[in-house]
């Protein structure tokens, strides 16, 4: 239609509708129309919708649900009058709250300003409150303080009702503030402590404020910064009245609106006998608030409860810890806006509050009042000293306690390590994990993210300091003063001492002889040291500790002392996660033998080394017999420990993961869904035996191709594992692994990337740190060459990595030789390629544990490159040649998938789906290999073949030709592979007709017709 | 002068690529300030589009004195963006509901505008691109009052029409879209059964 027509339309429209009657517009529609039933249909559908609009499109198309109640019109006044209250020219309303409404006014006299109004509800006696008031007046007038909002004035309205002039705050509730922006709770105490010095000012100026409330604390901006402003001062005071007169009680709790604030005192059946501990109090509600999102006592249950039940409450009941209140809030919505990604940073904040803020909280909420802060102003203190690390008054300070604060008060750098010393000596080591990685990356990683984990370290100080007390001998205390002052800053002179250095530094003073004379003492230190290292993941210095101590054990306490046992069961350990497994079996089954005679069966040593024995065999695939193990643990568990404890948990998820490897899918489930069910709620989200069943959980999903699932849940358990033991961690690089493994299934390449980057950036470190060893540089060039993404691989940088770790290896190590064949082949040195393939087959003839197979097909792989296939025949009278196509190395070449899928299409005839593989291929060869690479030039050739196929001679022709000119180029390209090309073009010609041409490159051949080259 | 203001004096000047800058410094102010009036006022006020294209006026243009011939660009600048800020909403919410995956959070954002339901916004989209194609002054209008929130004599002005036939034009305009909404929910309802068959 055109706008003439709109315009036609329009217009009989408007006419048929200006016409009242039916009969009338079918008159009309009759005439106008005559005989144009479309343009009649038309008019008729627009006048039928014309009656069925409604109010389309006359309401705007946004609204926010409107509450009507919201805005209480001033009474008696209409919206265009203007309304002067006294000296106040009201301007509109800002809000209403517990005492009335509160309007935006204008003052003329004296000073031209914009003030707030509150008009106090109806039931009040004015003139009481106004005198009381006055009474203040003096008082108020003499606060004067940043955080505090003036009140100017008071008065009556021409209707009786009293009201209050303040000085105009625009700003939005402390806790709404604090929700919006999510802040942290050390914002969240920052922004908390003006508040109290408020408050301290005006308890100074002998003014009570009787209602704090987050109502009454606006918080407003002033150069970017968040300004807390208490009002209402004096208000509560003159508007109050005895809250004993059960007859008010209605009207009065609408009138206060908001019990959970006030204090026991205000409670009190005298209920007039209230002093500035009144608002300590309330300001102790307001923290509980701010650091929990709720109040202490309910308030759905304090809204329910009667007259006397809510006095009770207020007077009697203790209300649950802070940290007590968010574990309990596990689950359920929490409402402080404080970021959290659920239940993990709910686990985290408990523990975050659990200690100096709790114990500050329950403080401030003494029911006796003499228990209390005594000032605003020490509650403030209080709270700097926490944020300080300092010692807080609040709470017992043990020496424990005190150590514990020292050593928090320098959370990175240099007494981290002193208290990994402390850890040392009382003897325990997975809770310096956290503390590692602290410090490991200082610079990037925020303190906060860490404070689960010291928080954990300090928990488990607490316990193990018994323990450090007794160990009292002389030999350690001038061991422990010796490595007191290598972490000295002063002595260390600008060293870095980080916890690593100084577990170096006390494992070389042990091996120099610093402990000699106690054995007990040294196997003691020198199992801390290996567990350590072992929960570090830093397996060779673990492994000198641990074998050192099970020694030094079974010399001094001889093989059947629950501590050489001990020993054995974590050197067990240790060699099972360096994949010495025989050994590990070996050891752990001795151990367990032993474990069942001198200590018994369900002891908690034997079931510890038991359950080791179960993971150990589980490595050479023997799950059945694992399995075994594992039912008689958990069996055990469940006996001694109980359901609920942590022992059991573990066993559950170790047998369960079992069981989903034997296909017992129904147990599986059961076990793993109820081990990570109960466990996250007992333990917590970091607890390892959560994290062991969200992986466990990712694989069982992984089998059953349920791979959304199992990403979500591998990538938890990444997470988790990563912001716990670190990047570097090798324990972190199990979930990365099958992530990246997901990923990949599904496609998602984007999201590999950065996980591959940290797995290259973890081996690098590894590879180029002073001192590494051979297997961290032929780590680094293997992932250089096989990492998942393929444009991340780089064989050229790779080479120099792997020549290293042969060098330094002095050439033993089979894998590391074939690693560096690839990376040769890779980068076009065929030669050098098939050499050192050669001298790999040569150390594995020499007896080494390697798949044969694997290395010969390999080589038989390089020599037809390399046009040796003669060699290739005799490397292996199997049929390896038959298996080339899909040899290893051959899906190592980007895109070559791809080409043996070309492969199979072109047999099938299906040209055109082989063109798509090949452009795949070509595009992606492209991208990760370096220009006029054969391989590039290799995949063209194949697809002028496939061209040719479909007929596309004259882009066959092109393709063809020009490959074959890079091919001849190109270095270390095989004369099979260069014949292939010439075959590819004759048959181009001959399919095209152009027999002189095809004649012509027939000459050129080298060899008589290969019959795989051309079909 | 603001930038704004500038902009306004280009696209008046005739720079077409004034009028895209302008549109996309407006569909900007307009996203950010519907997210954070919708966060501010979850609670008992009512937003309204004119609200947000008042104030979105006064922040870009600030106090200037703006002809009111010049700001018709920005009422149009305006419209189309609130224009399309409801019908990304509309369509993500669309998205989401078929389970296209989790929100995230800039969708999040805009989903905080809870959009009129008796509308299908994007329905009504393609109807007023329709009627846009063939008639631009009757969906311009339709455009400035829905949109843009203007009153019958605001948009007359702006569009240089008398303020009965603003009142004719949107009256016809409605009941065109609305029969327009109709007949498209018609085919596609007989589309569906043919699938189904």
């Amino acid at each position: 239609m055109t706008s003439e027509g709109h315009d036609r339309l329009e217009e009989l429209f408007t006419a048929a509708l200006g016409l009242t009657s039916d009969r009338r517009r079918t008159e009309f529609l009759d005439s106008a129309c005559s005989g144009d039933s479309e343009l009649r249909t038309r008019i008729e559908d627009l006048l039928s919708s014309h009656g069925q609009l409604g109010t389309f499109l006359e309401d705007s198309p946004i609204t926010t649900k409107r509450d009507p109640d919201a805005t209480v019109a001033l009474p008696g006044l209409s919206a265009t009058a203007e309304v002067t209250i006294g000296r106040y020219k009201i301007i509109h309303e800002l809000g209403e709250g517990g005492f009335g409404t509160v309007y935006l006014a204008e003052q003329e006299q004296p000073v031209r300003r914009q003030v707030a109004l509150k008009i106090i509800k109806l039931g009040m006696d004015t003139k009481q409150v106004i005198a009381r008031f006055e009474a203040e007046r003096q008082a108020l007038a003499l606060m004067e303080h940043p955080n505090i909002a003036r009140v100017f004035d008071a008065g009556a309205t021409e209707s009786g009702r009293p009201y209050f002039v303040m000085e105009l705050v625009k700003g939005t509730t402390v806790t709404d503030y604090c929700q919006r922006n999510a802040l942290g709770t050390r914002e969240r105490l920052q922004l908390f402590l003006p508040i109290c010095h408020a408050i301290q000012h005006a308890h100074q100026k002998g003014v009570i404020h009787r209602d704090l409330k987050p109502s009454n604390i606006l918080v407003t901006m002033r150069e970017g910064a968040p300004v807390p402003k208490v009002i209402d001062f004096g208000i509560a005071k003159a508007t109050s009245q005895r809250l004993t007169d059960k007859t008010l009680f209605t009207e009065m709790r609408q009138f206060i609106g908001t019990p959970e604030y006030m204090s026991p005192d205000q409670a009190e059946a005298s209920g007039m006998d209230v002093d500035t501990r009144t608002d300590i109090y309330s300001l102790g509600v307001l923290l509980y608030e701010l650091l929990t999102g709720a109040t202490p006592f309910d308030s759905e249950t304090l809204k329910a409860a009667s007259y006397d039940e809510l006095w009770r409450i207020i007077r009697e009941v203790e209300p649950p810890k802070p940290s007590l209140r968010i574990t309990r809030m596990s689950g359920t919505k929490r409402e402080t806006g404080e970021k959290t990604d659920g239940d993990a940073s709910l686990t985290a904040l408990s523990r975050r509050l659990r200690g100096d803020l709790d114990w500050i909280v329950m403080k401030a909420l003494e029911k006796d009042r003499t228990r209390r802060y005594a000032t605003a102003k020490d509650f403030a203190d209080d709270i700097e000293r926490h944020l300080n690390h300092e010692p807080v008054l609040a709470g017992a300070p043990s020496w424990a306690y005190t150590l514990t604060k020292f050593v928090r008060r320098h959370r990175v750098g240099v007494v981290a390590a002193s208290f990994v010393l402390v850890a040392i000596i009382a003897g325990f080591s997975l809770a310096m994990v956290g503390l590692v990685n602290a410090n490991r990356s200082r610079e990037q990683l925020a303190v906060e993210a860490n404070a689960a984990m010291i928080a954990r370290a300090e928990a488990d100080l607490h316990r193990d300091l018994a323990q450090a007390e007794t160990i009292t001998s002389a030999t350690v205390s001038a061991f422990l003063q010796e490595m007191l002052s290598v972490v000295d800053p002063n002595e260390a002179l600008g060293r870095a001492v980080t916890v690593r250095f100084v577990l170096d530094e006390a494992a070389r003073k042990i091996e120099e002889g610093a402990l000699s004379g106690q054995p007990t003492v040294e196997a003691s230190l020198r199992m801390t040291l290996g567990r350590t290292y072992l929960a570090l993941g830093l397996y060779d210095p673990a492994e000198k500790q641990l074998r050192a101590a099970q020694s030094i054990c079974t010399e001094v306490h001889g093989v059947e002392s629950p501590v050489t046992l001990r020993a054995n069961g974590t050197l067990a350990v240790l060699l099972r996660v360096r994949g010495e497994l025989a050994e590990s079996e070996a050891l752990l089954r001795r151990t367990v033998d032993i474990q069942d005679q001198v200590l018994g069966p369900d002891d908690e040593d034997t079931l510890v080394t038991r359950t080791e024995l179960a993971l150990a065999l589980q490595g050479p695939g023997r799950f059945e017999d694992a399995e075994k193990i594992l039912r008689r643990v958990y069996e055990a568990r469940r006996r001694v420990n109980g359901e609920e404890s942590e022992k059991t948990l573990e066993a559950m998820v170790h047998l369960g993961g079992v069981c989903r490897i034997l296909g017992q899918t129904d147990e599986a489930q059961r076990l793993l869904r109820d081990g990570l069910h109960r466990s996250e709620q007992l333990l917590g989200e970091s607890h390892p035996c959560t994290r062991a069943a969200v992986y466990q959980l990712g694989l069982f999903r992984e089998d059953r191709r349920e791979l959304e699932q199992a990403e979500s849940l591998y990538r938890r358990s990444y997470e988790l594992d990563r912001s716990i033991l670190g990047a570097d961690h090798p324990g972190t690089s199990i979930p990365r692994n099958s992530l990246l493994r997901v990923l990949r299934t599904l496609q998602k390449f984007e999201e590999m990337r950065p996980l591959v980057e940290e797995q290259i950036a973890r081996l690098r470190r590894a590879a180029e740190r002073p001192g590494t060893v051979a297997s961290d540089l032929h780590s680094f060039a293997w992932v250089l060459l096989y990492c998942e993404l393929v444009e991340l691989r780089d064989p050229a940088a790779a080479l120099p990595f792997a020549e290293r770790a042969v060098d330094m290896d002095g050439g033993q190590d089979a894998n590391y030789l074939d690693t560096l064949a690839v990376a040769y082949a890779r980068s076009g040195h065929l030669g050098r390629a098939i050499e050192t393939q050669r001298r790999a087959l040569a150390q594995v003839r020499a007896g080494g544990p390697f798949n044969r197979d694997q290395l010969e097909s390999r080589l038989v792989e390089y020599l037809i490159l390399n046009g040796e296939f003669l060699e290739a025949t005799k490397i292996s009278l199997s049929d390896v040649a038959s298996r080339v196509g899909e040899s290893l190395i051959s899906e190592d070449v980007p895109g070559q998938s791809e080409v043996i899928r070309s492969e199979k299409l072109m047999r099938e005839r299906r040209y055109p789906e082989a063109v798509q593989h090949l452009r795949i291929c070509l595009t992606s060869r492209q991208k990760s290999l370096p220009e006029g690479h054969w391989l590039i030039a290799d995949v063209k050739s194949r697809l002028g073949e496939a061209l040719t196929g479909k007929g596309d001679f004259l882009e066959a022709e092109v393709a063809l030709i020009l490959s074959h000119g890079s091919l001849t180029e190109a270095v270390d390209v095989s004369p099979a592979t260069l014949d292939q090309s010439i075959a590819r073009i004759v048959s181009l010609y001959e399919a095209w007709d152009r027999d002189d041409d095809a004649e012509r490159w027939r000459q050129r051949r080298v060899r008589p017709a290969d019959p795989g080259s051309n079909r | 002068m603001t930038d704004v203001t500038q902009m306004l004096d280009d696209a008046r000047g005739g720079d077409p690529g004034a009028l895209d800058r302008l549109l996309a410094a407006v569909y900007d102010d307009l996203r950010k300030l519907a997210s954070q009036k919708l966060s501010r006022e979850r609670r008992g006020h009512s937003l309204q589009a004119t609200d947000l294209v008042h104030e979105a006026y006064i922040r870009l243009i600030g106090g200037a004195e703006v002809q009111w011939e010049k700001s018709a660009h920005f009422f149009a600048a305006a419209a189309e963006a609130m224009r399309r800020i409801l019908v990304e909403s509309a369509r993500r919410k669309k998205t989401l509901k078929r389970g296209g995956g989790r929100p995230r959070r800039e969708l999040l954002e805009g989903d905080a505008i809870s959009l009129d339901d008796s509308i299908d916004v994007i329905a009504l989209d393609e109807a007023l691109e329709k009627l846009g194609l063939e008639d631009s002054v009757k969906a311009d209008l339709v455009k400035l009052r829905y949109f843009a929130g203007l009153t019958g004599e605001q948009t007359a002005g702006l569009l240089g029409i008398s303020r009965a036939t603003a009142d004719r034009y949107w009256a016809y305009a409605r009941a065109w879209l609305h029969d327009e909404i109709r007949r498209g929910d018609e085919k596609r309802n007989s589309s569906a059964t043919e699938e189904q068959r």
